[in-house]
């Protein structure tokens, strides 16, 4: 009868855990994460203002000042520098928006002008850009596919005169 | 349970880039001897409620000469949405474009300023490349890859 009872005891499991394969779950978890962030050289504020188009284009996006334009704020490299106005369409009546009269001196934003004027200052002067790489002014411009182009004309005319020159549009990559 | 989370998570949202350049701004780009250009070809689409219009090869197609440019209409009376546009239609126009001046590269997208973002970029993926014709890697064909975005027009 003890015997019997010590045999029970001896295959009732032991209670320890298995890591080794817990290990092997989270290894390949960690490198499938790393790599998907790692690749993307582009963070998107998750907000439901901010509705990229789809394009066909296949040319992956390289880290640059990113200026982002939503249904409601301009930002850049995430800071806030502008509100938007709701405004409606003249033409078809479609709520849309407009930069402020006060944030603007015909096609230049002033804000966002004042903004990316401290990105070229601090790139070309302070060493935020080492000496073999040149300043290439290029932008990255994300925009939500509702805003009209009229706004985003007076984001590439502000930050033209602001010393960007190249303007890499941020689209969602389609099938194509 | 592993697999199914993976899978899913590789359908994530990628993104890309389409440069451009704007000209009124941006520093000139150098001129490629080796390319045959001929300086009377400037290609321009105009982006309107009313669909496209290509300005600048009109002789190419149809031989009237600069005062009519072909059209591309919208798919519905007016145009508000990138849906009502026919993108397609504005790739095939241009199609034969490029097939007379097969050494050009360079178009200007002249948007109307309440055009939305989004029929913008479509409208430059339209210029860019021919994806109906593909050469034999399956690749599509190239159009117009420069696109150079012109301020818009009220």
């Amino acid at each position: 009868m003890a015997l019997t009872r010590k045999r029970r005891r001896r295959e009732q499991p032991s209670g320890e855990m298995i890591l080794t394969s817990l290990m092997d779950l989270m290894t390949i978890i960690v490198v499938f994460l790393l790599h998907s962030f790692g690749t993307q050289q582009i963070a998107l504020a998750g907000d439901d203002e901010l509705v990229l188009p789809v394009s066909t284009s296949l040319k992956e996006p390289k880290r640059a000042v990113a200026v982002t334009v939503t249904r409601k704020q301009i930002l850049v490299d995430g800071q806030l520098v502008a509100t938007l106005e709701d405004s409606v369409d003249p033409v078809t009546q479609q709520p849309t928006v407009v930069v402020a009269a006060a944030d603007r001196v015909d096609m230049k934003i002033t804000p966002l002008y004042n903004q990316l004027s401290e990105k070229v200052a601090e790139a070309r002067g302070s060493g935020a850009v080492s000496d073999d790489e040149a300043f290439k002014g290029e932008v990255l411009l994300q925009c939500d596919k509702r805003v009209p182009f009229a706004l985003v004309r007076d984001v590439m005319y502000t930050a033209g005169a602001a010393g960007f020159s190249s303007f890499r549009f941020v689209v969602v990559k389609g099938s194509g | 349970m592993l697999i199914s989370f993976l899978l899913v998570s590789a359908q994530f949202v990628s993104f890309s880039v389409i440069d451009s350049t704007l000209p009124a701004i941006g520093e000139p780009e150098p001129v490629d001897p080796e390319k045959p250009k001929d300086p009377n070809f400037q290609l321009s689409v105009r982006v309107t409620r009313d669909g496209f219009q290509i300005v600048g090869a009109d002789a190419v197609l149809d031989g009237q000469g600069p005062s009519r440019t072909p059209r591309v209409a919208c798919k519905v009376s007016a145009c508000v949405e990138a849906a009502d546009y026919d993108f397609q239609g504005l790739t095939e126009r241009l199609s034969l474009v490029k097939a007379q001046h097969p050494g050009e590269e360079v178009a200007v997208i002249v948007p109307d300023l309440l055009v939305q973002y989004e029929v913008l970029v479509q409208a430059m993926d339209a210029v860019r490349e021919d994806r109906i014709v593909r050469d034999a890697d399956q690749r599509p064909r190239p159009l117009f890859p420069n696109v150079v975005i012109a301020a818009g027009m009220e």
